[in-house]
């Protein structure tokens, strides 16, 4: 357990230093519509990967803790055990959406400040709802459904 | 003549009188240990049924909700949905178990005062055990894993 939680504080810290990074090249210069749309679309993939990264150190902590359960465990625990996981990596997920969603709306109403053409806005709304909803789909159809399959694994033994 | 007949009536009545006391007294014949131990098996099936009917009834009832919830629930709540089942029917199996036990255990007791041969009460502690164990095993691989895989179904439907 000690491990995964130098696992998870390393991956917040990771996107720490990312948003930080990202904030700094946001405020710090680029103008025009192009570079603000283009730091915009690196913050919400940096945001995406982080997420992502801390849904897989969800996962590798629950196999882990899946792992050092015996088959003669009650089945209650490992119900209880996938519950706990399954609320965290919502979580996660969730988090990193609003987060994304932030992070678009800043950009559009910087790229509004500046006079950008709409087509600078669609654009970078479009790539949030692309983001959004990979991340939405990675989280229920990849994370969440590999915790279900394991408590079916783990009840058939 | 009249009177001796009277007499001896009344002796007949008094010693048919005694004789239905004493039976009700004595009260029924007793069991023999086959009795007894095909009484406590048949009493040992009985719960194992009632248990699996209970679990069977359960799960339905799962089922039925885990199919009426909306698409848009958030996968946290089936995940609850699911825990809370399998504590459900943990309780009823360890329930059953329990009453299974506890049949086993009085009939042993009364085999071995009844001096019942070695045989009767192995089959008797087989049985016991076996209906345990069938529980354990149909909680988990037939019911906490039918409801598993609801909740997989759930997660992987949009």
């Amino acid at each position: 357990m000690g491990m995964m939680r130098l696992v998870k504080c390393g991956v917040a810290a990771l996107v720490l230093g990312v948003i930080v990074q990202q904030g700094t090249a946001i405020g710090g210069g680029p103008e025009s519509p192009d570079d603000v749309a283009a730091a915009c679309q690196l913050e919400m993939f940096a945001l995406r990967d982080a997420a992502t990264a801390a849904l897989q150190a969800e996962l590798i902590a629950f196999d882990a803790a899946m792992s050092e359960i015996s088959a003669e465990a009650v089945g209650v625990d490992v119900a209880r055990l996938g519950a706990a996981t399954s609320t965290r990596l919502d979580k996660i997920g969730l988090r990193a959406i609003a987060a994304i969603n932030k992070s678009a709306n800043r950009c559009i109403a910087k790229l509004n400040r500046i006079g950008a053409d709409v087509s600078y806005t669609n654009g970078t709304d479009a790539q949030r709802i692309s983001i959004v909803t990979i991340l939405g789909d990675s989280l229920r159809f990849s994370a969440q459904a590999a915790v279900a399959a394991e408590m079916v694994e783990f009840m058939d033994q | 003549m009249e009177v001796f007949k009277a007499r001896n009536a009344a002796l007949v009545a008094v010693g048919v009188l005694l004789a239905a006391i004493a039976t009700v007294w004595a009260g029924a014949p007793a069991l023999t240990p086959g009795e007894v131990a095909a009484e406590c098996m048949a009493d040992m099936d009985e719960q194992y049924a009632l248990a699996l009917d209970r679990m069977t009834t359960e799960y339905l009832s799962f089922a039925a909700t885990m199919n009426a919830l909306p698409i848009e629930t958030p996968v946290p709540r089936a995940f609850k949905l699911f825990s809370g089942e399998c504590k459900k029917l943990d309780a009823i199996a360890r329930g059953g178990s329990s009453k299974i036990q506890k049949i086993g255990s009085k009939c042993l007791t009364k085999l071995g005062r009844l001096g019942a041969e070695q045989q009767l009460l192995d089959d008797v502690a087989t049985a016991l055990d076996g209906h345990v164990d069938d529980l354990a095993i149909e909680l988990r691989r037939t019911y906490q894993k039918e409801a598993a895989d609801r909740l997989s179904t759930f997660v992987q439907s949009n």
